[in-house]
């Protein structure tokens, strides 16, 4: 009978255990930089964004989505398929906006009672990968098959998806503490991408979005305004961004 | 006890060092894996305990207390609360304990020592440590299975030498009710130094 560890096991392993401390020092290990007002002011003047010095521009300091966000509004249960996840996706960071109803939930948990909206926020695993930080145990969602919306019937609600590498990606700050880049378990920011109108990426306000959407709920879906889209600086407003598409 | 090499790896690990980390392991990995093996009636069994008690290492990084900068006696405490706590405690980590190799050589082995039980310990000791609270497993643990110093477990255990001591005695006292078991020893206790003929 041994008593020592069997070789190939130990090995994968090792294998595993080497790679926790890069990860988390990735995750966790640089710090949003705090845009100059010289810098803001140089940006605004040329009215276009680009690196000054040593300081780089907030849309680069957050964490860009891995492809083009989704944003959808429906009415009743659905499952919601996404664009194939690009190779180095861990998640889909969901936020379910729920206008009417009592339930709102997802793979990720639920969010129950009459006050509205209800926002269920998650990040649903795309793939098997280990996630040392990551303490909730949910299979993988397949994306083909899509983002199950688990509400009433008739009740509207908006779903806004993104493929993300982790929990918390990164987010900038700008000198007037407004935060800019994709939500996370830990921070939700000011400022969150979408596809613009022209389908470029810009940002709009989280808040515009979700919680004080300003918002008809119609038989199909949701409609609303336009939302003001801006550009990496987090001030020029670059377009807009249509945020009334229905889930079909 | 004598400070450990480990002390230094699991410095530069915490500071984003992999193969500090790597490191880690194979210095504490043996003891853990034979702990795990006292206490678990497979061999599967013990690798998946070992397998967690590392993860939990990195996970609760920020709350592991080094004794004379060792992290063996957090990883064996913590091998102690997997064992006996297993499927709660392992919950988190299927997927992850799911992709590593399991060898033919082990699978035969497991077999065995399911037919003989848990390696080392006492059937009859294993049942009444099981109906323990879980802090007073890792105690005992840590001073009847694995010789460490009173002193020295209460501190892996974020305690009083003094809460240890009385801790102790109060699971000598219930061991003793619950099973026809030789006495316990503390190398540091006064009180199991008298119980010991």
């Amino acid at each position: 009978m041994t008593t020592t560890l069997d070789t190939i096991f130990a090995q994968a392993l090792r294998r595993e255990l080497v790679t926790l401390p890069a990860q988390t020092s990735r995750a966790w290990g640089r710090k949003p930089i705090v845009f100059g007002s010289a810098a803001l002011l140089a940006l605004l003047s040329v009215g276009t964004v680009t690196a000054v010095a040593n300081l780089r521009p907030p849309g680069e300091v957050a964490a860009a989505p891995l492809a083009a966000p989704v944003l959808v509004n429906g009415v009743g249960p659905a499952t919601v398929a996404l664009p194939a996840a690009p190779a180095d996706a861990r998640y889909v960071r969901i936020e379910l906006i729920c206008f009417d109803g009592t339930l709102c939930a997802s793979p990720g948990g639920s969010i129950k009672g009459s006050s509205t909206p209800k926002i269920e926020r998650a990040s649903l695993p795309v793939n098997q990968a280990f996630d040392p930080d990551n303490v909730q145990i949910l299979e993988p969602i397949d994306p083909s098959v899509g983002v199950p919306v688990i509400v009433n019937p008739g009740t509207h609600w908006r779903l806004y998806a993104l493929y993300v590498t982790g929990l918390n990606p990164e987010i900038a700050k700008l000198e007037d503490s407004t935060t800019l880049g994709i939500p996370g378990n830990d921070v939700i920011p000011d400022l969150v991408p979408v596809q613009a109108d022209n389908g470029d990426l810009a940002w709009v306000r989280y808040d515009e979005l979700t919680n004080a959407a300003l918002v008809e709920l119609t038989p199909a879906g949701v409609r609303q305004a336009p939302l003001r889209a801006y550009g990496k600086d987090g001030v020029t407003i670059v377009g807009q961004a249509d945020v009334s598409k229905l889930w079909r | 006890m004598n400070s450990r090499p480990e002390g230094a790896d699991w410095s530069a690990a915490l500071k984003g060092d992999g193969p500090a980390f790597g490191r880690v392991f194979d210095a504490a990995h043996p003891r853990v894996y034979r702990h795990a093996r006292r206490l678990c009636a497979s061999i599967h069994d013990a690798e998946d305990v070992t397998a967690g008690a590392f993860l939990e290492l990195w996970r609760r990084r920020d709350k592991v207390t080094l004794v004379e900068g060792s992290v063996t006696p957090w990883l064996l405490a913590t091998t102690t609360n997997l064992a006996l706590n297993q499927r709660r405690g392992l919950r988190r980590y299927q997927t992850f304990l799911a992709r590593l190799p399991r060898t033919e050589a082990a699978a035969e082995d497991a077999a065995e020592t399911a037919l003989a039980g848990a390696l080392g310990v006492d059937p009859l000791l294993l049942t009444a440590i099981r109906d323990l609270p879980s802090l007073d497993q890792q105690l005992l643990a840590l001073v009847a299975l694995e010789g460490y110093p009173l002193a020295d477990a209460a501190i892996a255990l974020n305690m009083s030498t003094q809460a240890a001591r009385s801790r102790w005695q109060r699971i000598r006292r219930r061991l003793t009710r619950a099973a026809p078991l030789g006495p316990l020893t503390a190398p540091d206790d006064p009180h199991t130094s008298r119980s010991t003929p």
